[in-house]
């Protein structure tokens, strides 16, 4: 009871991208009158310019296990599984060693960006088809085989840990990478604006655009860099020779090769928007180029109302962002 | 005790029970929301996202699928709102471009979903280029026709096949836009352990999925006939009943008459009733069950008319060959009197006569291939048509079913019993068997005619059954995968009957894989009303009583399960690999 006081306190939210109150979700597993509960470590970060994972794993491993097993402790799970992510394989040996003797099963899968999506991570658990389930109930009731189960991210079981050990501070990791900062994992505030987050007035001064939160995410102008992140923490930067159009089709190509297939504004929206992307690159009247820009946003914003899961809705972000803030230059091709 | 609750839609009040969805509850005040993949018999996939409404969260409103959205109190809901309107249109013209319009012999063709609503929202030009560029067809089982381009992947045969079948027969194939639902392997269902039930066909909004047409095939019989050839049409007890649907008529009305008369429109020299051969089979049937309750051998005793269970059973369960009834199912005792009483009466040979069935099953199609039912070296039924190809047949020769004056079935075979009507409802075939069995069986002249335990369409219905002082205990299922559970309790002793009626669809034939399209619970009801009206209308409720079947056994110089009867009834099974 002590720690999810402690939680709610701290005012920790999922750091996986979603933002749900930690203590929230702890309370309603562990008051579940199942007996039969699972938690899961969410170690499947799959979108391009997300890697704090990894830099758990690196830096933090030791932390999280013990996260996972207060988490553990506290909704008296039977037993934890770590999620990880194919492509993480290569750290198996050093997880193994850190969970020696704990109770914690790793379960490898190439899940990748579906996952993100919890009850999508739960039905490749389960072997069943790869699409997300219908919510309500919540994993927290219905989870893992039916059992009421805490899915959290490794970040969010991090920051658990500090918290149960009293030294939480109101951090994150943010993911920089793109032109001129390199790729590196930054730990700063929760609520710290993006233009101090990338640090120098002179890198500023040569972005064209940033792509906030990875392909799901959204770009902003230079201009509206004095905002907090929001989502999975990543920050792209992009130089003054860079074009958004090219980095748009580069998300919409992701999102559309990642999508699980289940409903129509996701599966079908994903492609037709890809497709129209296209005809705007290669028509040559402006008049045509503004009814496909109409059209694709039409198609976004049916994606974001009418989506199945989270994941479809976000569709619509970096489509709308691009469409808000460079408007003139896709138009110019 | 229910609870109420007050929601408003569009800005009317209503009370409305807790618990259900918000399309349950417009569809009961008439209130329509377009839906394509919902269906009532199924968990909601919500996958086509076009049963959209608006719901007030907060201050604002937010758009949901009603198809899958249970309500709560004081719950404001707004229907066809201008921005559930734009989504969907968008929605619905993208679904279409992603399904091939083959319509010329879809099963959809006169009703098709995805026309109408694309009329419905006035979607004229499509702004996308269709864009299946590879897709699989798969025509290798005698049953289901593949085919994947003009899937919409809503998922509902995935769901169907395992809600309602219990089988995992179908799978999704890659992700994204270039996701396919299929049969498991991904190439074919004849690599499948798939029983040809064709509950997924009833199912599918896209005409992805259907049955392998025999139109083709019947066309040419009929148009070429051969000199000396007999052509002859059968059909199903719930055929007649829901053949007038696919006609504009409700459900549950008996067209056997008219439908008669247009088989004979078509060319066909003799039409026969199913239900004869449903007395029949339930004749060979009640003495088997009679011989093996005396003898107490192979108890308990599954039906064996279904041919999708048949091979459930052959596949999966090895064990259990010898409890099923040997007895061949209606369609086939017919179709092999007609190859041998009746072409002994005519004076012609088997093989000149060719059977058409009309059927209200894809599996039927399969059986009819099977090796073991033929009779020398011609097939026992030539050409099976589903309810739904056989209209197909009929509105494209012209012939409108509903203006037709009425006809009789030819005899000798005709003349059914009350026994023979109920065949298509789940627990006809156990009902009529044990009229039979307690009719012989007892001392008394007057037996039990009515077993109302047995009718319903509950998926298990369990039953004590007092006969001549000992008591039979059955179990009637319908669904394969109430059967799967039934066999586990079986096997674990939990249970113990006598005499099991196993239907591979829900609700028996009557929901079979080849009804009419839409078939949903409602419907199926319908059709189960109308057989038991017309059993209480009949003279001679009890198949044995028949005095055709009498004369046809005399003639035959045979009795029921008498070596002749047994060439002629009966049939076996074979043990089949599971893939």
């Amino acid at each position: 009871m002590e720690i999810i006081k402690a939680l709610k306190e701290s005012g920790l939210t999922g750091l996986g991208g979603a933002g749900f109150p930690t203590w929230q979700k702890w309370q309603m597993v562990k008051e579940s009158p199942d007996q039969k509960r699972f938690l899961i470590c969410n170690l499947s970060e799959g979108e391009p310019g997300v890697f704090k994972d990894e830099y758990i794993i690196n830096h933090h491993l030791k932390e999280l296990i013990a996260g996972i097993e207060t988490a553990a402790d506290v909704i008296k799970a039977l037993r934890s599984y770590i999620f990880l992510n194919d492509k993480y394989k290569k750290y198996l040996k050093k997880i193994q060693h850190a969970a020696k003797g704990k109770k914690i099963e790793i379960f490898i899968d190439t899940g990748r960006y579906l996952c993100g999506e919890e009850t999508t991570l739960l039905q490749v658990m389960e072997d069943k088809i790869r699409q997300p389930r219908m919510k309500p109930p919540f994993p927290t009731s219905h989870g893992l085989f039916g059992y009421p189960t805490l899915i959290n991210n490794a970040e969010t079981l991090y920051r658990a840990h500090l918290v149960a050990q009293g030294s939480y501070e109101p951090k994150r990791f943010y993911c920089l990478s793109g032109d001129y900062v390199g790729r590196r994992v930054v730990e700063a505030n929760i609520d710290a604006k993006i233009k101090d987050i990338i640090g120098r007035e002179r890198i500023v001064e040569k972005i064209k655009f940033v792509r906030i939160s990875g392909p799901s995410g959204y770009f902003l102008p230079p201009e509206k860099l004095d905002q907090s992140v929001v989502g999975t923490g990543a920050i792209q930067v992009y130089g003054k020779d860079r074009r958004i159009l090219e980095t748009l089709i580069n998300s919409i190509i992701f999102l559309k090769s990642e999508s699980c297939g289940k409903c129509t504004p996701c599966r079908e929206g994903t492609y037709r928007i890809a497709e129209k992307i296209n005809d705007l690159l290669s028509s040559a009247s402006l008049w045509d180029k503004k009814e496909t820009l109409e059209t694709i946003s039409e198609i976004a914003t049916a994606a974001e109302g009418s989506s199945f899961c989270a994941l479809g809705k976000s569709v619509a972000s970096p489509v709308l962002s691009a469409i808000e803030n460079f408007r003139e230059e896709l138009l110019g091709g | 005790m229910a609870k109420y609750f007050e929601i408003k839609i569009n800005g009317k009040k209503y009370k409305v029970q807790e618990g259900r969805t918000i399309l349950e509850v417009a569809k009961e005040n008439a209130l329509e929301i377009p839906t394509l993949c919902y269906h009532p018999d199924l968990k909601p996939n919500a996958s086509c996202r076009l049963c959209l409404v608006e719901v007030k969260t907060g201050e604002k409103y937010e758009v949901v699928t009603s198809c899958n959205t249970k309500i709560a109190d004081q719950m404001e809901i707004k229907l066809d709102t201008p921005r559930v309107k734009k989504i969907r249109k968008l929605n619905l013209e993208m679904l279409l471009s992603d399904h091939i319009k083959k319509c010329d012999g879809c099963n959809w063709h006169d009703n098709c979903e995805l026309k109408a609503l694309a009329h419905k929202f006035g979607l004229k030009a499509s702004r996308f280029p269709e864009r299946r560029r590879k897709f699989k067809i798969d025509a290798k089982t005698p049953s289901i026709l593949w085919d994947s381009s003009k899937c919409v992947e809503c998922g509902n045969c995935l769901s169907t096949c395992e809600e309602i079948t219990g089988l995992d027969n179908i799978a999704s194939k890659y992700r994204g836009s270039s996701i396919i639902f299929g049969p498991k392997d991904g190439k074919s269902f004849a690599n499948t352990n798939c029983v040809f039930c064709g509950q997924c066909i009833l199912r599918c909004p896209s005409g992805s999925l259907q049955e392998k047409s025999e139109v083709e095939r019947v066309e040419r019989l009929l148009d070429h006939k051969k000199k000396g050839q007999v052509l002859v049409a059968q059909f199903a007890p719930s055929a007649r009943y829901s053949i007038g649907e696919l006609f504009g008529k409700q459900a549950g009305k008996n067209f056997d008459k008219k439908l008669i008369t247009a088989l004979r429109n078509l060319g066909f020299d003799f039409v026969f009733d199913v239900n004869f051969g449903a007395d029949i089979t339930t004749v060979e049937e009640a003495q088997e069950l009679i011989e093996r309750l005396e003898t107490k051998r192979n108890l308990p005793m599954f039906t064996s008319c279904c041919p999708a269970w048949v091979r459930y059973v052959e596949i999966f369960h090895h064990e259990l060959i010898p409890n099923l009834t040997t007895t061949k199912s209606p369609n086939h005792c017919l179709a092999s009197a007609a190859k041998s009483y009746f072409a002994k009466k005519i004076k012609t040979r088997p093989g000149r006569i060719k059977i058409v069935a009309i059927m209200p099953c894809v599996a039927k199609k399969y059986e009819s291939k099977l090796p073991e039912l033929k009779i020398g070296f011609w097939p026992e039924v030539d050409s099976v048509l589903t309810v739904r190809e056989a209209a197909r047949v009929l509105k494209s020769r012209g012939i409108d079913l509903l203006n037709l004056s009425e006809g009789d079935f030819d005899s000798p075979l005709s003349e059914a019993t009350g026994a023979g009507v109920i065949y298509g409802a789940s627990g006809g075939v156990m009902e009529s068997a044990l009229r039979t069995v307690a009719s012989k069986l007892s001392e008394k002249e007057i037996s039990k005619l009515q077993f109302s335990e047995v009718r319903g369409l509950a998926g298990v219905k369990e039953a004590s059954i007092e006969i001549n002082g000992e008591t039979l205990e059955v179990a009637v299922v319908s669904g394969l995968k109430n059967a799967a559970k039934l066999i586990r309790d079986l096997k674990s002793g939990i249970k113990r009957y006598n005499y099991i009626e196993v239907m591979a669809c829900p609700g028996g034939c009557l929901g079979g894989g080849g009804q009419p399209i839409p078939t949903t619970p409602e419907i199926r009801e319908k059709r189960r009303a109308a057989y038991y009206t017309d059993d209480e209308s009949k003279p001679i409720r009890r198949a044995h009583e028949n005095k055709n079947l009498q004369k046809m056994y005399a003639a035959l110089d045979a009795k029921p399960l008498s070596e002749r009867a047994q060439m002629l009834f009966h049939r076996k099974f074979i043990k089949r690999k599971a893939k």
